[in-house]
């Protein structure tokens, strides 16, 4: 249920995204507001904003969360190989990497959001629309179709179990 | 599990060894193993059909609920 609102809430807002295709790119319009945020965060770095910190922080927390993620995946991939998919290990990797991937795209999403707070002192409270909200939505669901694989897995090892002891 | 299998007992009764029994009935001896030694999930009709015939017995013979 809350895997289905996920992808149907992503590709509503990515719907719109398609407009920028069809009036942003022919007129060139593309502006450098990326780059002057970044010269002078290296510059002032240790007068950053409050936010802006928070924001630090909860990135290197996701993306050693994302490292995590990937390190079970890797293990149940091991799996993969020899297409041993009805093995234990391999639903209970995929599990805790579908885990770690929602706690993933929780922290981008408060990575953020944080930047996004941080923001109200340069240019006040504004609305923004952008290709970064996808990315922690994307995540979730990425986390939540492994744990739903997972499951599927477990249940089809209980099957095949109960099958193989029938007489 | 409450099933109990009482197959050892007939088998011993009638004076039939697992081996035949397996053959008879056509399944493996790994399969029968697991039958007596009661860490089968669940029978086929087909099978207990085929050992109350090799061993003329009734279902309830083989299987007790304790």
């Amino acid at each position: 249920m809350v895997l289905k609102n996920l992808i149907d809430l992503l590709f509503i807002l990515m719907v719109p995204g398609i407009l920028g295709f069809i009036f942003i790119l022919p007129f060139g319009m593309f502006n450098n507001t990326i780059g002057n945020v970044s010269v002078n965060g290296y510059e002032d770095v240790m007068n950053l904003p409050f936010f802006y910190w928070v924001a630090v922080i909860i990135g290197m927390f996701t993306y050693s969360m994302m490292l995590f993620a990937l390190w079970f995946l890797k293990k149940s991939a091991r799996f993969f190989m020899d297409n041993n998919l009805l093995k234990e290990p391999v639903s209970r990797n995929l599990n805790k990497s579908g885990l770690f991937f929602i706690i993933t795209a929780v922290g981008a999403m408060g990575s953020y959001m944080a930047i996004w707070i941080a923001s109200f002192d340069d240019s006040g409270v504004s609305l923004q629309y952008g290709s970064n909200l996808f990315i922690p939505l994307f995540l979730a669901i990425i986390g939540l179709f492994f744990k739903m694989v997972a499951n599927t897995l477990t249940n089809a090892r209980l099957l095949k179990e109960e099958n193989d002891l029938t007489i | 599990m409450p099933i109990e299998i009482n197959l050892d007992t007939i088998l011993s009764e009638r004076d039939i060894k697992g081996k035949e029994l397996a053959e008879i009935v056509g399944i493996t001896e790994a399969n029968l193993s697991i039958l007596r030694s009661g860490k089968a999930k669940a029978v086929r009709f087909s099978t207990l059909e085929a050992i109350c015939d090799a061993l003329n017995c009734q279902p309830g013979d083989i299987l007790k609920y304790v």
